[in-house]
């Protein structure tokens, strides 16, 4: 398939460069360099807010990204692996940082009420850049999204903080809106290695220019650029030349000088993106040049292609759950009442057979929520409605299936229950917070009928626990600081059981006359007037 | 080769639209008109550089643009793109006023008069510049409103030097209904008009009443090295540039965030090329009717190699709008190319992009328009092997719809049974369950056609196909009462409410049924027969909501009671199928559930053999 495909990194570079969004961003953070000060300014209905550049002296001292407090930077903490570093970020760009945000959040605010379309771009050269990317993340990272769109644009600045820094603002789905230029003369931004770059990063040269949107190829690049000894000429002139020169040779033709050209689009493409950087054909470095545009290019591909072969894949294990949903069916229908739940312990020849295909479904779950994980699917994957949806029909249904499973296979005291030590199956953790994330809880009309599928997956769960409790209550020996600390849970289920039924949000199964709820609101009763008949000092309450 | 972009348009018929065209106007008259030979009509509209004419005054959008009338222009939308709110056609406001002048009632000479006083066999539409954009309209108007294949042949529009008209939905409308290859737009390599449309109103608005008296002298020479004219040409084809390269980024990169965030920061120029076009390059013609590809041709070809070319450029580009005659002269004398997919697979169209002096990476572009075009033709080709072909692991679609046709529904919908409605909402047997999962899986392929449609990703003409709409409703009509049966039986109504409810309805039917709605719109079918084809199925959902209600409880939608005289009469007066009254249905249970004092004055009282309880 190489022949259909293109490289877009040099088509991707001449875009941005067309546009006046660039070259007016650029002006003003001439402007805002020259006064020394923050410039604001309106142009075709977008804000521009534009940060000078400040000379710093001390060397990158990095601090911890705070998650709390005035400078919290709230939604990039939500996706923190535990293993991972804190985030961390320049000291003395925190500082500056700290203080010029507020002014600029109330000058963002002001400057808004009188405009129709929201729209904000920050903007900044050098360390100014590097501020404005500061403050564009704060922005963004409040825990209510900001209402005007925002859109971050550096010219040569330095990085900014480190590996881990970058990782939770792609996680966080951040990182398309920061984009960086980078003259390939300018040292300031490849300085240091310690640091890692996020956001799209537009390479230009007199050439042309080379766009890159993933942190590992663009540190390639710097390094092939550090390896290659381009000379760092005086920066600022550089911008204001590119800007000026780029952006008004539009109309004369560019034509190839590193010889004929492959006829493979693909190919041609990567030759021309090689070209832009500067590199003449001859050139040492051209080889790994074009082995990382050509990485690139497979690094942002390939969550599309892997996205649309999983929902094939889902197609392909839908039978899976039609069968499990029919076998709810016929149990809720069943003239044993015990009701799905109950009836799935039973574990008899169809039991098995429905017990595969709850062991196909998982393992497909596994996979996507795998590659959601690591970051492997398109950025918004999970929050597609096809997604959201399809994970909610299969939780319902399989949820309640491996509690079952837990309670007759695995359950022991020193394991513990199902809601406890982990032994909840991570893809339903991940699956309830998926759906948090995309719609907050909203009001619901009552039910008039039971509903499908009992809306807290997690009930048996709740149940089995409550059983336990009563069970164990029963039994003569134990202290009265348990009893009560029982007596406490029973009640607790007890009327959140009662309230679920009475909301109709559980599924008639729950409620079938042999289930195990129903088993256990009876051997509850008759504890309850065996308690009451024994002469009582201590009364129940429950 | 010959000038064949329609079978029977000749180089005279050309050449007579071009006279006509650019014949001066004594009076205030609008429009010429001619009849040549064979009983056709050319009509050619009046061309006007008056600022207001390219841009209606009171409109305040970037681009001058406005929505098009859907009860006027029936054809000019998207169904697919949002199913729940039809997207109607964008097309720039003054050009559409000077059309609805030409076809108000109350103007003394009017195209419609004309249309309806000589009906000719056939009409051609004409104009140069913004009279090539009120004949664009003109034709499309004609479309909609008068041809019937029955009575007359195709209309055909000839433009020269027109500006862009309307926006994607435009020319994906007239893909839809195969109008596209009646538009032939005549484009000489320089000329800007067909570009201004690129530019917002505001980088343009300054020097565009001295650019447009400019182009409207035909006779004095322009000067050299005018200042305003430069800037003028400048900022357009900056504006040019950005819509085509974002274009071009959008084709191949269609699902990059960082793309799609930048880009919405900018205003972008909804208008887009529709039909054929032909350009004139210096030794040939290139005839073209990729949209995308038109469009990276017309900020491509504009390149030049050096800065002595390029500063001739601003002159050339107002000169080469008058440039038609020339083009017109040598028609039959030079070669045609046709750039279209088949001759680019073949040989890469080099001799067409060499001809219009394209560099390497405008080759891209273009090429990457023809790669769009083949992975539509690819899905749509995809789709037809799925619909067909079955395979040794897979049914086709077609066997699926005749299983649960015959096997599923036939034996359903005999008595004793209950219907295969109520048979699969209760699913006690194997076959339910077969049919569910068959019922799945359709909804799947229906799902993904639509997904793809609705990303732009098939041909335009493939909703507008005969055998699509066909299977289309017939998947609706037998599928969709189990896709309801399957909603109430699993309670759906109460987490979200009535089938018919906003947004629960399955957008495959929504788009299946305007699909065929329009199909019959376009057939000279009644208001009332469209309704009662959606009524035929969706009344099911209509009895489930009535059954959970009290009968003298008042709904959103009006009174139960009325509700139920409603569905009643429906019922009795559409032909539906008699397994509906079969006992132990739904509508049967349902209906003898109503009140007493209800049923003794129904008229359903016989289909349902109702006896007055004594």
């Amino acid at each position: 398939m190489e022949d259909s495909r293109f490289e877009t990194s040099e088509l991707q570079a001449s875009f941005m460069m067309a546009t006046q969004l660039w070259s007016d961003s650029w002006s003003l953070c001439d402007v805002a360099d020259r006064s020394r000060s923050i410039q604001i300014q309106h142009i075709a209905g977008i804000m521009y807010v534009a940060l000078p550049e400040v000379e710093i002296t001390q060397p990158d001292n990095l601090v911890v990204l705070e998650f709390a407090g005035d400078w919290s930077f709230s939604a990039l903490s939500t996706s923190l692996p535990s293993d991972e570093s804190p985030p961390m970020v320049n000291g003395a760009i925190r500082d500056l940082f700290v203080s010029a945000a507020l002014h600029i959040q109330s000058q963002i605010i002001q400057g808004l009420a009188m405009e129709e379309r929201k729209q904000v771009v920050i903007t900044g050269h050098s360390t100014g850049g590097a501020v404005a990317a500061l403050t564009a993340l704060w922005l963004l990272s409040q825990p209510s999204k900001p209402s005007f769109r925002l859109l971050c644009i550096t010219f040569g600045s330095p990085l900014l903080g480190n590996q881990s820094l970058s990782a939770s603002i792609f996680r966080s789905r951040l990182a398309h809106n920061f984009c960086n230029v980078v003259s390939i003369h300018d040292l300031a931004p490849r300085r240091n290695d310690d640091l890692w770059p996020f956001g799209t990063f537009l390479l230009c040269s007199d050439n042309g220019g080379v766009c890159l949107d993933n942190a590992a190829s663009v540190r390639r690049m710097f390094l092939i650029l550090n390896s290659s000894g381009t000379p760092n000429i005086e920066e600022r002139p550089r911008y204001e030349h590119y800007v000026s020169k780029l952006s008004h040779q539009f109309l004369i033709s560019r034509s190839f000088h590193g010889g004929s050209l492959s006829d493979n689009s693909y190919r041609a493409g990567v030759a021309l993106a090689v070209e832009s950087l500067g590199f003449s054909s001859d050139h040492p470095s051209v080889v790994s040049a074009k082995e990382c545009i050509e990485a690139a290019t497979e690094i942002t591909r390939a969550p599309i292609v892997r996205s649309s072969e999983l929902a094939i894949e889902l197609g392909n294990v839908l039978p899976s759950r039609l069968e499990i949903q029919w076998y709810k069916e016929s149990c809720d229908a069943s003239q044993m009442q015990l009701g799905y739940y109950d009836n799935f312990k039973v574990m008899s020849k169809r039991e098995m057979k429905v017990n595969m295909s709850r062991a196909k479904l998982a393992k497909f779950w596994d996979g996507v929520l795998t590659m959601v994980e690591k970051n492997e699917l398109p950025f918004d994957f999970h929050l597609g409605k096809k997604w959201v949806f399809a994970s909610l029909f299969y939780q319902l249904l399989a949820e309640p299936l491996d509690i079952a499973y837990f309670y007759k296979y695995d359950y022991s005291r020193t394991k513990g229950h199902y809601m406890e030590n982990g032994n909840r199956h991570k893809r339903y953790v991940v699956m309830d917070k998926w759906r948090k994330e995309r719609e907050p809880q909203k009001d619901k009309h009552s039910r008039t009928r039971y509903a499908s599928s009992t809306q807290d997956t997690c009930f048996w769960a709740k149940l089995e626990e409550a059983k336990e409790c009563l069970d164990d209550m029963k039994s003569e020996s134990i202290d009265e600081q348990r009893r009560s600390l029982l007596r406490k849970k029973i009640g607790a289920f007890e009327s959140y059981a009662d309230k679920l039924v009475t909301m109709k949000e559980v599924s008639v199964d729950v409620l079938a006359r042999n289930s195990s709820y129903s088993v256990w609101l009876k051997s509850l009763r008759e504890f309850k007037i065996k308690m009451d008949n024994m002469v009582v000092d201590d009364a129940m309450e429950i | 080769m010959a000038l064949d972009f329609i079978p029977g348009i000749s180089k005279a018929l050309i050449a007579t639209s071009w006279r006509l065209s650019t014949k001066p106007y004594t009076t205030n008259d609008q429009f010429h008109q001619e009849v040549v030979e064979d009983n056709t009509v050319v009509v050619a509209f009046r061309r006007s550089f008056l600022e207001k004419d390219w841009f209606a005054p009171a409109n305040e959008s970037s681009f001058g643009e406005t929505k098009m009338d859907p009860a006027e222009f029936p054809s000019m939308i998207s169904f697919s793109n949002d199913v729940d709110a039809d997207a109607r056609a964008t097309v720039n406001e003054a050009f559409l006023k000077s059309l609805q002048l030409l076809i108000s009632p109350s103007c003394t000479q009017s195209v419609k008069t004309l249309v309806e006083n000589m009906r000719p066999r056939r009409i051609v539409f004409t104009g140069h510049s913004s009279g090539g954009a009120t004949a664009i309209l003109a034709a499309v108007w004609y479309l909609e409103t008068f041809f019937t294949k029955k009575c007359s042949d195709f209309p055909v529009c000839l433009t020269f030097g027109a500006p862009l008209v309307g926006d994607y939905v435009f020319k994906h409308g007239l893909g839809r209904e195969n109008w596209s290859r009646l538009f032939v737009n005549f484009v000489t390599r320089f000329d800007i008009v067909p570009r201004i449309m690129l530019a917002p109103k505001a980088s343009t608005k300054q020097a565009l009443p001295y650019a447009l008296s400019q182009l409207g002298r035909t006779r004095a020479p322009i000067q050299e090295n005018d200042q305003t004219i430069a800037g003028f040409y400048a900022t357009v084809m900056k504006d040019v540039e950005t819509a085509a390269r974002q274009a071009a980024c959008e084709l191949i990169d269609g699902e990059n965030a960082f793309l799609e965030t930048f880009s919405s920061f900018l205003e972008l120029s909804p208008y887009r090329p529709a039909g054929t076009f032909v350009f004139s390059t210096g030794t040939r013609f290139v005839e073209m009717s990729n949209s995308d590809a038109i469009l990276q041709i017309l900020f491509y070809a504009y390149q030049s190699t050096n800065e002595q070319e390029l500063s001739e450029r601003p002159n050339q580009s107002i000169r080469d709008h008058h440039g038609y005659e020339e083009m017109v002269d040598s028609m039959g004398t030079k070669d045609v190319y046709q750039l279209d997919l088949n001759h680019f697979l073949s040989d890469g169209g080099e001799y067409a992009l060499f001809d219009l002096r394209l560099s390497t990476s405008a080759r891209e572009c273009v090429r990457a328009a023809f790669e769009a075009e083949k992975k539509r033709n690819d899905n749509q080709s995809k789709i037809e092997t799925t619909i067909t072909k079955q395979s040794t692991t897979k049914k086709s679609i077609e066997e699926k719809l005749k299983w649960i046709e015959e096997e599923y529904k036939q034996p359903r919908c005999q008595a004793p049974a209950k219907g295969y409605y109520d048979s699969f909402k209760e699913s006690n047997d194997d076959n339910d369950f077969k049919a569910n999962v068959t019922r799945a899986e359709l909804a799947g392929f229906f799902d993904d056609v639509l997904g793809l449609m609705k990303k732009g990703q098939l041909p335009d003409g493939f909703e507008g196909d005969s055998d699509w709409i066909k299977l289309a409703t017939g998947y609706r009509r037998l599928m969709e009462p189990l896709d309801i049966a399957n909603y109430y039986r699993h309670l759906k109504n109460e987490d979200t409410g009535s089938y018919m409810g906003k947004g629960r309805r399955p957008k495959r039917y929504k788009h299946a049924q305007k699909l065929d709605e329009h199909d019959l719109l376009k057939s000279g079918g009644t208001a009332e027969k469209i309704m009662a084809s959606c009524l035929s199925i969706c009344f099911w959902a209509e009895v489930e909501d009535l059954r959970g209600k009290k009968y003298d409880e008042v709904t959103n939608e009006g009174t139960v009671e009325e509700r139920v005289t409603k569905l009643e009469n429906f019922l009795i007066d559409e032909k539906v199928d008699d397994h509906i009254f079969l006992e132990g249905s739904t509508v049967t249970k349902w209906w003898h559930s109503l009140p007493e004092h209800h049923k003794r004055s129904s008229l359903l009282q016989q289909r349902m053999g109702y006896t007055r309880a004594t």
